[in-house]
Parts: C-alpha cells; structure tokens; sequence
C-alpha cells in the first residue's frame, strides 16, 4: 500500500505540484485538503496519513490553528507535520516548531529537499 | 443595534452571542469599524466569516493591506486576505499599489489576492513581477495572470518556461488557463520532460490546438503511468473534440491494442461528456 501524505494547502497550483513530485517516483498517495478545517475532514478520513505538508496562512483554519487542534488529540499529535511555507524568518520557524510541527521547509523548494524532509521525519518517528 | 451592547456581545464567552453580534456587523449601515476588527481575530471560524464580509463593505482597503502586513498574528492576516478578495473593485487600487511594498511577503499576497478579486485589472504590474527576485513573488504573479486569462501575458509567460521548477511548473498551468495557441510549440517541448508532461499535457488540452494531437499521442504511447496517461487522454479529447479531423493520426502513430484502447477511451469520454451536457 502506498504511503499516504495530506498536503493542507490553499494553492491549487501547488497541490498539483506536490502531486508531481509525490506521486510519480516515490508512489506517494497523496491527500488534498484546502484549509485547516478541510484537513481536519480529511484526517478523519484518513486515519492512516503518515506526514503532513501544511502551508500556514490559509482561509478559514490558518496552519497554526490546524496545528493546535491536532496537537489537542493524543491519536493525531504523533503524526509528523512539514510546515511548507513563504514565510521563513527564524521566528516563523520557531513559532511553527513550537506550535509542534517537526520540520520546516522554506517555499520555494526543490523536489529533492521536499523528499528529504518527510524521508527524515519519518525515519525520526519510527525511532520514538 | 447600541454600540456598547454590541461590544458586549462580541466580547461573550458563548458562540452564539457572538455569532449574533457579528451577523449585526454585516447588516449595519455604519457599523462600529472596531467591533469588526475585533471580530476578524475571533476563535471560531463563523464569526469571523461574517466580520470578513463586513470588513470588505466597511474597512478602507488600505487598512486591510496593512493588516496582511501584519506577521505576529496569522488570524488576522488571513482574514484581511479574505476581505480583500471580496472588496471587488473598491480593492484594486490598493492592491496594485501593495504590488510595489516594501515587505516582499506582502507584494506576494497582493499578487495572489488579485487573481481572485472580481474585477477589472491592469496587468503591467505583474508582468513586473515575473522577473522578481523573490521567486514566491513572481509564482504568485504568474498564477493570477493565468487565472485572470490575461492574453498579454502569453508572450512573457513562454519566456518563463526557461526558468527553474518552480516557475516553470506554475507557467505551463497559467499558459494552459489563458488558452492562446501562440503557447502550443513552447508546451510540446515540455512534454520531453517527466516532471512537466502531465502539466504541458493538460494545458496542451485547454488549447486544443490541432498541432498538439501528434505530440500527445506519442506521449500516450511512450509513457503509460495511469494518472499521466488519463491526463493525455483527456487532453487528446478535448484537441479531438475541436479537431475530428486529427482523430485520424490514432492509426499513424499507435499500435495494437493500443488503438482500440485509446478509441474506447476517447468514446466513453464523449458519452460522458453528453450525458453531462458538456
């Protein structure tokens, strides 16, 4: 079975990037979801996600919310976030570390710095 | 409604009160310009739903940009993004002139609101923006001349796909929404390329230029990974349904069972497509 990932992202055009780089050679099955409370729906869904990619500033449930209401549930918390965003100062970092995501990678990436990082994400969870 | 009751229902721990107090934001005349700033930062999605509609309407779009300039509070700012995307035209001058900002973060917002603001727009500003620095800035100008279909953009947008992937993915998109058959050749060539080939693919469809028919169907051939090769057939309708005639090169360029493969595809598409009156 493909892994699954769920992209929470407002950008059509980078869901359909994420899509290319995901899907094709790793054989990643890919989730969308256009904002916070959408992801929330599609986790429930989708209790076998594996990683999450989440841009913060979207309509209705921004990032940072989406990240306390998974942070809230013990069977969510455990799954590894990738903050995917334009912002990139230390102190976004650091908020986005500190809101619980795991990683954070700096719009615009290269497909391979976005296949490093759920690679490490994941391995750093099968080690917990 | 009194201005003090008001404040004290926006201010109430229960959701329906606020809910309330902001649906009064929204059907006021004049309604207090603070109470709906106060309710764009509110927890819970509703109630700020209503005060983004009332700040469209009521706060001037200056203020708004100045608010997605605002990087401590992520609440606020995307709920000015959304107002601004429902200001119309009373937000074009505000935006366009956000487009020369000092904060690079905001010039990006800016491009990328515009692209969904129902109205008129001038599209020099952002062609400036495709040779920016910032490459989120020239992505963001790029996606909203492709939404907005902006045929002047077509030659500076092919330009583009001599760029990096981030700008060249978000070019064959935008090129692809504006439909101009000057964009057929360029996009043919990125179906070279793995990365690019269900993109060019797809946009290559929206043209439907007869000239894209033989280059589709070698791509169908050569490359069978299932979500690619559904993209090239719907793509390969959609020439054929402007262009019966190239149905035609089927027989030059497949084989086999590959041809009646392809011809069972392209009829249940069409059947589908009648069934849904497109």
């Amino acid at each position: 079975m493909p892994q699954k990932v769920l992209v929470v992202e407002d950008s059509q055009l980078l869901h359909r990037m994420f899509d290319m780089i995901l899907a094709r050679g790793p054989g990643f099955q890919v989730v969308h979801a256009m904002n916070g409370k959408d992801g929330l729906d599609k986790l429930a869904e989708n209790p076998d996600v594996e990683v999450i990619l989440l841009d913060i500033n979207m309509p209705q449930m921004n990032g940072l919310e989406f990240l306390s209401k998974i942070q809230a549930e013990p069977q969510l918390r455990t799954i590894p976030v990738v903050i995917v965003s334009t912002e990139g100062k230390e102190e976004d970092i650091l908020r986005g570390l500190k809101a619980g995501a795991r990683a954070y990678l700096k719009k615009p990436f290269q497909a391979q710095d976005l296949l490093q990082v759920i690679e490490k994400v994941r391995e750093v969870k099968l080690q917990e | 409604m009194d201005e003090t009751r008001l404040w004290e229902m926006l201010e109430a721990p229960d959701i329906e009160t606020r809910l309330h107090a902001a649906q009064q934001l929204t059907q006021a005349t004049t309604p207090p310009l603070d109470a709906i700033r106060r309710a764009m930062e509110d927890e819970t999605i509703a109630v700020r739903t209503h005060a983004i509609e009332a700040a469209a309407k009521f706060l001037p779009p200056e203020e708004l940009v100045s608010m997605v300039a605002n990087q401590q509070n992520a609440t606020l700012r995307n709920a000015a993004i959304e107002a601004l995307k429902l200001s119309g035209s009373l937000g074009v001058g505000a935006l366009v002139a956000a487009l020369t900002h000092t904060d690079p973060e905001v010039v990006m917002f800016a491009a990328q609101i515009l692209g969904d603001v129902k109205a008129e727009l001038p599209v020099e500003p952002l062609l400036e923006l495709l040779t920016h620095e910032d490459k989120n800035i020239a992505q963001s100008a790029i996606e909203t001349l492709g939404k907005r279909r902006a045929i002047d953009a077509v030659p500076a947008l092919v330009s583009v796909l001599e760029n990096d992937f981030w700008l060249q993915f978000s070019a064959i998109t935008a090129l692809g929404e504006i439909a101009d058959h000057r964009a057929t050749l360029p996009l043919v060539a990125r179906l070279q390329d793995e990365m690019y080939r269900g993109e060019a693919a797809e946009a290559l469809g929206k043209i439907a230029d007869a000239q894209a028919m033989t280059p589709l169907l070698d791509v169908w051939r050569e490359d069978t990974w299932p979500p690619l090769r559904a993209r090239v057939t719907l793509a390969i309708a959609r020439v054929a349904g402007r262009h019966p005639e190239t149905l035609k090169e089927i027989e030059d360029r497949l084989v086999g069972d590959d041809v009646s493969l392809l011809r069972t595809l392209l009829s249940t598409h069409a059947k589908i497509n009648r069934s849904v009156g497109a």
